[in-house]
């Protein structure tokens, strides 16, 4: 469940809905599990599927193509609840990183929430996307050294 | 560009190992790479978790869920074996299967008797199974090119089928392959058609077509030919498809036939526009076959 919850939160950027959709993926599946079979795919390649299904009709609905952020919001932080200046400063990071993701192409965003969310390896990323496993190390690379470019940017202006 | 090929894949495999907490090996020192693998790192650091409070809670609203599903399985399985304990209440039941043939066998035959006290004696209609009429003179339905892994170009402006998950807005060109049929036997050439369609408004220029095709073991994804196809730049108006038919002679690239079973046909990426981007395809699996066995199983 938290590769499935991680890659989601990538692509949508906000904890809460990124929950609200792993709900409705589990109970999806658990309402599909007769249709899984084990000689197509793994289990988990399964729940990708339904994962990204579920991520395309939110986008959808919400008339989206990947998870935008305005820049206004980016500095805004929760502080109902008093936090370290360590756990500031990460909840700063990321929030500023997800402006950064919203600036990126729907396949490297897709690419970078496999990667680092959902955990998969080049392969199996290839397969979900039917590109080359060449062309997602190629893709993976050129976009974080974009994230990294635009967090540096911000990191500077502060 | 063997150099940056080497680079991102390693970069790639440095990721999954700081994952999985392993020691990373950055043999590349620019730093620019390193710099990425420092990102990287921070990326993996800045990940969300779900709360225990959410955890918990979807645990809480699934597993009733779940466990309703196992009784109504169980059920289930309650009443096959009901259906079972009925079947073995006749204690006979080799009789029963005895009697049921012998019936089966009776009609049969009157029925052919009587076919024939009405038709000229001697005709005789042994069936014919259509599976094993299949299976004796296959016909490929699409132009094969030489015995050799070598494309053959067709006309233009084919339609392509429906792609696969991402949007039409999002990624304006499809790469499809097709082959009819999708079962073969060992020594049949494999034919399939690549098609590129452009469903953009604006032309686009392929870097390369006909692509290169990989040929992938299923499931293990495991690469057995790759047939370099020496394409060229193609340019391809808005709405519409170029295509092309592909030979495979069920070599694998030390030129020893490969084993029966299920293959993936894989277009290489096909880059448009000055590689800005690579156009989505849905690979196909066909089978090889023994010939033993029937096409169409």
């Amino acid at each position: 469940m938290p590769k499935i919850f991680r890659y989601i939160d990538y692509r949508v950027g906000d904890i809460r809905t990124a929950e609200d959709i792993t709900s409705h993926v589990f109970e999806k599946a658990l309402a599909g599990f007769h249709s899984f079979s084990p000689g197509k795919a793994s289990f988990f390649t399964w729940l990708m599927s339904i994962t990204r299904n579920t991520l395309i009709d939110y986008f959808r609905a919400n008339k989206k193509g990947h998870q935008s952020v305005p820049l206004e919001k980016a500095s805004e932080i929760p502080t109902n609840n008093p936090s370290p200046e360590e756990e500031l400063q990460r909840k700063e990071e990321q929030q500023r990183l997800r402006v950064c993701m919203a600036g990126l192409s729907i396949q490297e965003q897709e690419i970078i929430s496999l990667k680092f969310g959902a955990e998969m390896n080049n392969r199996q990323i290839a397969g979900i996307l039917y590109i080359s496993e060449s062309n997602v190390g190629t893709i993976l690379y050129r976009a974080v050294r974009k994230l990294r470019d635009s967090f540096k940017e911000w990191q500077d202006e502060q | 560009m063997s150099n940056e090929f080497d680079m991102e894949k390693e970069f790639s495999k440095n990721i999954d190992r700081m994952r999985s907490g392993d020691e990373i090996e950055p043999v590349h020192m620019s730093d620019d790479y390193l710099s990425a693998l420092d990102f990287a790192r921070k990326l993996v650091t800045l990940r969300d978790n779900p709360s225990p409070v959410y955890t918990t809670q979807l645990k809480e609203r699934l597993l009733p869920e779940l466990r309703e599903k196992e009784k109504q399985t169980s059920q289930e399985t309650k009443s096959n074996r009901f259906a079972d304990f009925i079947s073995r209440l006749s204690s006979n039941r080799r009789i029963w299967q005895m009697a049921a043939a012998t019936v089966l066998i009776a009609v049969i035959f009157g029925g052919v008797w009587g076919a024939l006290s009405l038709l000229t004696p001697g005709i005789f209609n042994e069936p014919s199974p259509a599976k094993q009429q299949d299976a004796a003179s296959p016909a490929p339905s699409a132009p094969s090119a030489p015995a050799d892994s070598t494309p053959t170009e067709s006309s233009p402006s084919q339609p392509a089928s429906e792609p696969a998950i991402t949007p039409a807005d999002t990624y304006p060109v499809y790469v499809n392959a097709e082959s009819h049929p999708d079962a073969y036997f060992p020594d049949e050439e494999i034919t399939f058609l690549i098609s590129v369609e452009n469903k953009s408004a604006e032309p686009i220029q392929l870097d390369q077509f006909p692509p290169d095709i990989q040929i992938e073991r299923s499931p293990s994804n495991t690469v057995v030919h790759v047939i370099h196809s020496n394409g060229t730049e193609k340019i391809v108006p808005p709405g519409q498809t170029v295509s092309i038919t592909i030979s495979w002679d069920q070599t694998d690239d030390q030129g020893n036939p490969v084993d029966y079973g299920y293959y993936r046909i894989k277009p290489e990426d096909i880059h448009y526009n000055a590689k800005q981007d690579t156009g989505i395809f849905s690979p196909i699996e066909i089978q090889i076959v023994s010939t033993d066995k029937e096409k169409g199983e």
